[in-house]
């Protein structure tokens, strides 16, 4: 699991790069742990991308991909990029 | 009173009264004996030695458009915040007192605090039935005497035993009969006032 | 069937069709009374009434509790079981309860609750109204089944 203050660090690096709109990082449960963003569009987006990383993962699996390293969503703002791990999801909203 | 999505109209039905008075019992024996009514299953909230901890409650149904859903509360004191949850939308109660000589102040804060969240409404919109149990037990109290500390003297009232259903099936029909009958004539039927 | 009631139906099987995991969803009153159910599996065995009483009281307890607290209203109450969680969230006057799998998006659940309680409450305070709980005012039907049900009752 991450700790505290080593999530912390990497949140605000993460944040603080150039076209950075927003860092979370979510549990497998879609529950998020740490974000800089406000109470409300964390919950929604922590839901969200946590039910796509699902969907994809069942994507892969069915192609015989062998796993999911990444996922990117480019949008008319920019990217929503997505790194999923062994037990929680990064999630960076960027552009 | 509630009508259901099937158009079924439902009447609640609580068995209230001190801890140990005997209303999982009660309601126990009309489930288990009484016949001709529809019954659901039975849900029980207890701990292991068979107290409430929450309440007891199974739906009985009358016909197939009428359904009493009848539920028995926690006594023990420290469970007030569940049985006020409990009486939420309650039509008719059957206020259960412990015979026990030494259980008579428990009844009388029991029915306290049933005024206390009821008020007015009890023995008007909301039956009220007292079920006088225990009267088995050699040293049982008077039955006058006990709806005279309970400021109960003009409620209908019978002298029960739970454990061997004796009296509990009559106790039952008539706050049934009296919810009916003050649905189907509100005004004439005003009954004893429990205040 | 009412549209009211074909409302609850539909926003229930929106539910389930939300989210994998989801088997169960009942909608109760906040005195106990299921007033609909959908499940995934029409085989899923279970006691509605019984668990939808219990869904109704667990989460109106937990509201008490919070109004002696002082810590604002109540949203969701969530149970988690060795293979399952339960799930109850505020639906106006009554209760929305989910039944899952173990393995679920909480927080995807949470918010399919939530907007699906805000439209629940809305068809429930018109279902109510359809529905009168007043004494007066019955009509020649309704008497009639009472009068039905007293007969019934003479007879045991
Ligand atoms: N002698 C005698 N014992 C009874 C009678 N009714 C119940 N009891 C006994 O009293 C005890 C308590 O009965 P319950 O029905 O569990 O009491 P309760 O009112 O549900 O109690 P709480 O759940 O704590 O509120 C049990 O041991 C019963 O067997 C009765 O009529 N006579
Ligand atoms: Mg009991």
């Amino acid at each position: 699991m991450i700790g505290g203050k080593a999530l912390k660090d990497s949140l605000k690096r993460l944040g603080a790069h150039e076209g950075v709109r927003g860092v979370i990082i979510t549990n497998m449960e879609g529950l998020p742990i740490s974000s800089n963003l406000n109470a409300e569009t964390t919950e929604v987006i922590s839901a969200l991308v946590t039910s796509l990383v699902g969907k994809a993962k069942r994507v892969v699996d069915e192609l015989g991909e062998g796993g999911m390293n990444f996922l990117t969503i480019s949008t008319p703002k920019g990217e929503v990029m997505v790194a999923p791990e062994e037990d929680y999801i990064l999630i960076v909203l960027r552009g | 009173m509630k009508k259901d999505t099937q158009g079924r109209i439902h009447f609640k039905i609580v068995f209230w009264g001190p801890s140990l008075s005997g209303k999982t019992t009660a309601l126990r024996w009309i489930y288990d004996n009484v016949e001709g009514l529809n019954k659901g299953g039975f849900t029980s909230v207890a701990d292991h030695t068979g107290r409430t901890l929450f309440f007891d409650y199974t739906p009985m149904q009358a016909t197939a458009q009428v359904v009493f859903d009848v539920y028995t509360v926690a006594g023990q004191r420290r469970h007030r915040g569940q049985r006020k949850v409990i009486l939420t939308g309650v039509d008719g109660i059957i206020f259960v007192a412990d015979s026990s000589p030494d259980q008579m102040e428990a009844n009388i804060e029991s029915m306290a605090e049933l005024r206390s969240f009821v008020g007015e409404e009890l023995g008007h919109s909301i039956s009220l039935v007292v079920m006088l149990n225990k009267q088995d037990l050699p040293n049982a109290m008077e039955k006058t005497v006990m709806l005279a500390k309970l400021g109960l003297g003009n409620a209908p009232n019978f002298t029960t035993c739970a454990l061997t259903g004796e009296n509990v099936k009559r106790t039952f029909r008539q706050v049934t009969r009296d919810i009916l009958m003050y649905h189907l004539y509100p005004k004439t039927s005003a009954k004893a006032s429990a205040s | 069937m009412s549209i009211t009631v074909r409302q609850f139906d539909e926003i229930l099987s929106d539910v389930i069709k939300s989210e994998p995991g989801i088997k169960k969803t009942i909608l109760v009153d906040r005195t106990g009374l299921t007033i609909a159910h959908v499940s995934k599996f029409s085989y899923y065995p279970v006691d509605v009434d019984g668990i939808g009483a219990i869904a109704s009281a667990v989460f109106c307890a937990s509201e008490e509790q919070g109004k002696s607290l002082d810590v604002g209203d109540l949203t969701i109450v969530t149970s988690e079981f060795g293979d399952g969680k339960i799930f109850a969230a505020g639906a106006g006057k009554g209760v929305l309860c989910v039944i899952t799998d173990k393995e679920v998006n909480i927080g995807m659940i949470r918010l399919t609750m939530m907007k699906a309680a805000a439209e629940l409450a809305k068809v429930l305070d018109e279902f109510m109204a359809e529905k009168p709980a007043v004494a007066a005012g019955k009509t020649d039907a309704e008497r009639e089944e009472l009068r039905a049900a007293l007969g019934e009752l003479e007879k045991g």
